[in-house]
């Protein structure tokens, strides 16, 4: 069976702090039968300042399936990135969470598929900057992408490294000649743009926040003293009369 | 002609408008999210039902499994799994024992029960403004009921001021039940209804001297959620106010209107209902209940934006995972301070107790003091949602008989609770989904609705039974 397998991801909006990964996989397929079956693995491998929310990916089961989600952050959903559980040994830093998912293609297609993948952006690390809205672009790949069949696949690459963790979720029966590699170019990459603190605002919110509390403490308690004198005059006013 | 005056307006319609408005939010609910990836179904609901779904179905060895020391009742096994599987379920293991039912009977369960304790919450408001508030709205304002007996001095009413009753309270239990905020909330699946429901039976009991009942319901309350137990202060005083004659209470001292047999026993009732629930709630699921329902919440670190203006100050100086690069410089004393929970502690838990024994003097007070109680506690906390919101605002349509202000001044009001929500919603749009820095204008935006909200509970405060 002849494939093509090419791959293309972009991040939509490359803003804000729920963007979309969204991968077209051009895949050109002429099975030998009609019994062949096909089926999408991408393997996302997301920086800590990403992440993706696993009981959110199970309503999306009418696409695709989640088979793995493991990683630096990936119950700790609430926290900034800073605050995240550090990595013993040799675990590398720059990387958050990874997700592998699976999507099953039909027989004969020409069409691109289409994977979404929603994704988060946690709170970065606040930094000290004079231009008062300081932000961080980060940068990351979109997935891998491995295509396996039923059928033997010819003319596509397999020589690709596959992330230990790809390597583990695909069943074995579909390694070998029925399995196609593509990965996002280079020059490709995503990025998303986010906004950080400014820990130059730090002494003005401290003070500030203090200082409008306790005056608007200050001004309920001296209101409510006054009422509560107001209604037990009142009160006795009731009594004397009677 | 007014709603008031068409023949249909009655409570009966508006409780039969309420529950079709309900079911069919709850009916669309359905048919939007099975179309739309943006759900109507707020992200909590399915919180509680993953966690109703864990706890009906454990694991096998050690995964999902209840963890207290309590597994079984001679002989019979529990076999509870866990709610707090389900990451970010902080709440009692009894809420999604409620909702066990979304897993083998229907997904909109529990949607149906927040709707239902919707209604009931109305009908509950309709009772006490039709039995006690508007009865003694009808009174001086100055003038308070006498204690003693609980059915008060009621004298044969005409049909007219019985009919002008009976609008009164349908108009302002209308109020809630058709508040889109309410029957938005409880029919996206937020379950602040039940708790709602607690709160009013409790203030139901109050009002008719069941303090037994109102001490098991308030402990029921602050089991479900820990705010409540402000209300039992200003129970106290109440308590004395209805136990004792005028004579009796001229001879007791301050400490004495507040400890004293009556209250002793309401304060035991009250607490040993909430130890009772506690214990049990530990007994089956332990520490991982203890930790997540009350414990998470002590040390809980907000860090995201929300309309408290404490949120950008915890965000800059959370602490970091990594180790220090440098060593940390001591703070000066006065920023030791400020950066110190008692800075915003003392302040929210002054004004909840202080106003609670201040006001909850007399019944007819109670629920003034209870809004009170609640929108200090709400502005003055370091995270609010719009959630919050529903804690006082139930209280509203009890409160707005005893209110004396002029139509403009009550715009007022709305104009800027609303406008100072409006303000801090419009920048954190900017925020969440335009990914722009607007961190510090935020935070000045969520001053200006502590400010705001100060202003409009001093204007209710000035306006309570205040001379017409």
């Amino acid at each position: 069976m002849v494939s093509k397998l090419s791959t293309n991801s972009t991040l939509s909006p490359s803003y804000g702090s729920h963007p979309t990964i969204i991968t077209d996989v051009q895949i050109s397929l002429s099975p030998t039968n009609s019994d062949t079956t096909c089926t999408l693995f991408l393997h996302y491998e997301l920086p800590p300042l990403l992440f993706v929310d696993p009981y959110e990916l199970e309503l999306r089961g009418a696409e695709y399936q989640v088979l793995e989600t493991r990683g630096r952050g990936k119950k700790e959903l609430e926290r900034p990135v800073h605050a995240l559980p550090v990595n013993e040994g040799d675990d590398d830093e720059e990387v958050g969470v990874e997700v592998v998912i699976q999507r099953t293609l039909p027989a004969e297609t020409t069409a691109p598929a289409r994977v979404e993948l929603p994704i988060h952006v946690r709170y970065g690390e606040p930094v000290a900057s004079s231009t008062s809205k300081p932000y961080t672009v980060q940068e990351f790949s979109g997935p891998t992408v491995v295509l396996t069949c039923s059928d033997e696949l010819l003319s596509c690459d397999r020589t690709t490294t596959l992330p230990q963790l790809l390597l583990d979720t695909i069943p074995t029966s579909f390694r070998g000649s029925s399995l196609c590699v593509a990965l996002q170019s280079p020059d490709q990459s995503l990025a998303i743009s986010a906004p950080l603190g400014n820990t130059v605002d730090l002494p003005t919110v401290e003070l500030g926040t203090t200082a409008v509390v306790l005056a608007c403490f200050a001004w309920v308690a001296w209101e409510a003293w006054r009422a509560g004198a107001r209604l037990r005059g009142g009160a006795s006013s009731k009594v004397k009369s009677n | 002609m007014t709603a008031s005056s068409l023949p249909s307006f009655t409570f009966r319609n508006v409780l039969i408008s309420s529950a079709l408005l309900r079911v069919g939010l709850i009916l669309y609910s359905e048919w939007h999210d099975a179309r739309s990836l943006v759900k109507y179904t707020d992200v909590d609901y399915r919180v509680f039902t993953d966690a109703a779904i864990f706890i009906s179905n454990p694991g096998a060895g050690d995964e999902n499994q209840a963890a207290g020391p309590l597994q079984g009742f001679f002989g019979f096994n529990f076999g509870f799994g866990s709610p707090y599987t389900r990451e970010t379920y902080r709440y009692t293991p009894l809420l999604a024992l409620l909702l066990t039912p979304n897993a083998w009977l229907h997904p909109s369960f529990g949607k149906y029960v927040f709707a239902a304790c919707d209604l009931l919450n109305g009908w509950l408001i309709y009772r006490m403004l039709l039995t006690e508030i508007i009865p003694e709205a009808d009174q001086s304002p100055g003038e308070s009921s006498s204690s003693g007996s609980g059915a008060g001095k009621r004298r044969k009413l005409n049909p007219y001021l019985e009919e002008r009753r009976e609008r009164m309270a349908t108009i302002y239990s209308a109020v809630h039940l058709l508040n889109p905020l309410v029957f938005s909330i409880s029919t996206r699946g937020s379950s602040e209804s039940v708790l709602s429901l607690f709160v009013l039976a409790t203030l139901y009991a109050a009002m008719n001297e069941n303090w037994d009942w109102a001490g098991v319901l308030l402990g029921l309350s602050t089991h479900w959620k820990i705010y409540p137990v402000v209300y039992g202060v200003s129970l106290l005083g109440v308590i004395t106010a209805t136990s004792y004659s005028s004579r009796e209470r001229a001879k007791m001292g301050r400490i004495a209107t507040l400890v004293n047999p009556k209250t002793i026993r309401f304060g035991i009732v009250s607490a040993s209902t909430f130890v009772l629930l506690g214990a049990l709630c530990y007994a089956i699921w332990g520490y991982p209940f203890l930790f997540e329902s009350y414990l998470y919440h002590v040390h809980r670190l907000d860090h995201r934006h929300n309309f408290s203006p404490y949120f950008y100050l915890t965000y800059l100086i959370y602490p970091s995972s990594s180790p220090p690069t440098a060593e940390a410089v001591p703070l000066p004393w006065w920023n030791e301070l400020i950066r110190s929970p008692l800075t915003s502690f003392v302040p929210q838990m002054g004004l909840a107790l202080g106003t609670g024994l201040a006001f909850g003097r007399t019944k007819r007070d109670l629920v003034f003091a209870w809004f009170v109680q609640t929108v200090v506690f709400v502005v003055f906390n370091k995270v609010c949602t719009s959630q919050y919101f529903l804690w006082y605002l139930l209280l509203l349509p009890l409160l707005l008989p005893e209110l004396s202000m002029s139509w403009r001044r009550a715009f007022s009001c709305i104009v800027v609770w609303a406008a100072t929500q409006g303000l801090w919603l419009s920048e954190a749009y900017k925020l969440e989904f335009l990914g722009e820095n607007v961190y510090f204008s935020l935070w000045v935006r969520g001053l200006i609705y502590v400010m705001g909200n100060c202003w409009v509970l001093v204007q209710i405060m000035k306006a309570y039974r205040a001379t017409r």
